[in-house]
């Protein structure tokens, strides 16, 4: 009875309104991490929730399945302002020379991250190098020509490939590829980019092969069957008919490959040699060196003060050069499923 | 209402309570957190003190052996001096660096550092470095390690001068290195900057650490594991490991310094050696005190220090003076 009068008098909405700003305290109460007063805090949202769904269990379930499938964005939308509060403080002072400068001297406190940069640049180029025309093959080939039984072979094998733990390839980069292109070069030193590239190349070639087949397999038959009626051999037909209609969409694989190997750490870090100065000559792939990721993970642990800061600036940088990158595949993907549609 | 449902998140509430309740009622431990050189040593302290073996047990807590009259536990006497009960001891590792930030904050009792506090902060003044209180328990040794290739070549005595050039990149063939008969070029392998051992070894080589001019250090390794596996996976390299790091693949090699006299690494004087301290924070309480007396007396120096690790302890006069400086016992 007084149950009947109160659900009356709270709506859904309003209670649905109270659970998300519930949920949220339980995400900021686990952002600042476990101090005393958060437990309080966090017992309340539980002493909260479980009210609520004694009394309004389906309004409550409701809210509490919104509070989850929204935590993700969430959760970005936190690390992205937490990283541009820290961030930001680098970029203030001298902006470019922070970004292009080719010093990064941890005693003398000065830092910017060209080096790391053009690290960056050079192992994610040479990744692509070797993964692009993997990827992109096996994807014409598992989508096109491969006959049913080896095609379940190899589209679980280039999935699990992309399963293995980057502190695997890394391992295996650091104990035995680095000493092989020693050895073969004929090079004095351990750590150089070419490795790391070459490892970061198949790191990245499961999310082109898996991506740019979906693009493959998204083109609609009758595209290729038409050509096919005109007397073209199947490779023409694939060639110009069907990779023309999916080059959009294999761009997209390859930018999000891209994206995938910027942002890779644990392998570079083990293998590279943590140098952080820019080669010379530039484009000199067999000397050690450095990437952003590999600047971020194997520093944070000693800095302090404002090696904290620029470091943290690193990571801003990278956070949002992987984010355009992923984005902009996204874009390019929906406008491809967009146009077959309507065509 | 369902009384089943209210018993299970009444059940569910009590598990949460339980969850928190150690940082709730963390008022008896003595936490401690810093450098991965350090930890060996107080990882032995805390689990001879967790365990707290009692005198009968004398291959633990040999009191007599060591001129302690006592029938106590060994936590037991150790806090017993100060007046305490035994308290818990929580250690965590991660960096020198991230133990002077806690010891700072309050959120740990000791912060353990392989560097010194003004060396990690050469910004900080003098005043704000003060509240930092040093306690050195032992010492640490770098050597010098090479690739085995290179010592079978021969390269078996570096200069100072060598040593330098080297790692500043005025050297870069093991052909200008004098004891040396091999035609390879040098890989420099060096520690990550910031970190204890880099910093120490800079103030060992050049007096400070405020060097920019290093460009003969081809590789930075985080850790002795990994400059140890570059040594030994290279047939050309030169690095700078902790004395426990060195083996038959990456042998040491002697040092001819300053003074003229030549040193290997076990001798007295050895040069690339750095204090391993432990800080507390504006002084130093009974509760750490009682901890640091049992790493600091004959026992902790003789069974954490030298029987456990490759560290080196304390000489008698610096022993003296560190315990001089703890709290005096009741």
């Amino acid at each position: 009875m007084i149950n009947d009068q109160l659900k009356e008098k709270i709506s859904p909405r309003f209670l649905l309104a109270s659970v998300v700003f519930i949920s949220f305290s339980v995400l900021f109460t686990f952002f600042v991490l476990f101090q005393t007063f958060n437990v309080y805090l966090f017992l309340l949202v539980v002493a909260g929730v479980v009210i609520g769904w004694i009394f309004y269990e389906d309004s409550t379930a409701k809210a509490l399945l919104f509070a989850a499938s929204t935590s993700a964005g969430t959760i970005l939308i936190l690390i992205a302002s937490f990283l541009f509060i820290r961030g930001l403080p680098a970029f203030q002072e001298d902006p470019i020379f922070f970004i292009i400068g080719s010093e990064w001297d941890v005693y003398g406190e000065v830092y910017s991250l060209g080096p790391m940069i053009w690290g960056s640049i050079i192992v994610t180029l040479g990744a692509t190098a070797l993964a692009a025309p993997l990827g992109v093959s096996s994807a014409i080939f598992i989508g096109k020509f491969a006959p049913k039984w080896l095609r379940g072979i190899l589209k679980p094998a280039i999935e699990l490939l992309a399963g293995i733990p980057s502190v695997v390839y890394g391992f295996l980069g650091f104990v035995l590829l680095n000493r092989a292109i020693m050895d073969y070069f004929d090079i004095s030193n351990l750590g150089q980019y070419f490795a790391p590239s070459i490892i970061l190349g198949f790191m990245a070639l499961p999310t082109i092969a898996s991506v740019a087949e979906d693009a493959i397999d998204a083109v609609p038959t009758h595209l290729e069957k038409g050509a096919l009626a005109l007397g073209v051999t199947k490779w023409q037909a694939i060639k110009e008919v069907t990779l023309p209609s999916a080059s959009s969409g294999i761009t997209a694989a390859l930018i999000l490959g891209i994206g995938r190997a910027m942002g890779e750490t644990m392998a570079v870090t083990m293998m590279i040699g943590h140098k952080t100065a820019f080669p010379s000559p530039l484009y000199d792939i067999f000397e050690p060196g450095e990437t952003l990721t590999s600047l971020i993970a194997s520093q944070i642990g000693e800095a302090s003060g404002q090696s904290i800061d620029a470091l943290m600036g690193a990571g801003l940088l990278l956070f949002f050069v992987v984010l355009a990158l992923s984005v902009t595949s996204r874009l390019i993907q929906s406008r491809l499923q967009r146009r077959f549609r309507q065509g | 209402m369902n009384i089943n449902k209210l018993a299970g998140f009444s059940l569910g509430l009590l598990m949460v309570l339980l969850l928190f309740s150690p940082s709730l009622f963390a008022q008896n431990v003595l936490r401690i957190d810093g450098s991965s050189t350090v930890f060996p040593v107080i990882e032995y302290a805390t689990s001879y003190w967790k365990n707290n073996p009692p005198i009968t047990y004398s291959e633990f807590w040999p009191a007599e052996e060591y001129g302690i009259d006592t029938d106590k536990n060994l936590a037991d006497y150790w806090a017993g001096l100060y007046g305490l009960d035994k308290f818990r001891v929580q250690k965590n590792l991660s960096h020198s660096g991230q133990g002077l930030r806690k010891v700072a904050k309050g959120n740990v009792d000791i912060g353990i550092s392989s560097t010194a506090v003004r060396f990690e902060y050469p910004g900080k003044l003098e005043k704000e470095l003060n509240k930092y209180t040093p306690h050195i328990i032992g010492y640490d040794r770098q050597a010098f390690s090479v690739s085995k290739e290179v010592y079978e070549a021969g390269c078996a005595v570096l200069t100072k001068e060598e040593i330098v050039g080297i790692f500043k990149g005025t050297i870069t063939n093991w052909k200008g290195v004098n004891s040396c008969n091999y035609d390879r070029e040098i890989q420099a392998v060096g520690r990550t900057v910031g970190s204890g051992t880099e910093t120490m070894f800079r103030v060992n080589l050049f007096g400070s650490a405020e060097v920019s001019d290093l460009n003969g250090v081809d590789v930075r390794q985080g850790q002795n594991q990994m400059v140890k596996r570059t040594l030994v996976s290279s047939n050309n390299a030169i690095g700078y490991p902790g004395v426990e790091f060195i083996t038959d693949e990456n042998p040491a090699v002697e040092v001819t310094w300053d003074d003229g006299a030549t040193y290997s690494v076990e001798d007295e004087g050895w040069p690339l050696g750095r204090p391993l301290y432990m800080y507390t924070w504006q002084g130093t309480s009974k509760k750490e005190a009682a901890f640091l007396r049992m790493i600091l007396s004959d026992f902790g120096q003789d069974v954490f220090v030298e029987q456990n690790t490759d560290y080196y302890t304390l000489s008698d006069s610096e022993q003296a003076y560190q315990l001089d400086n703890l709290p005096e016992v009741e």
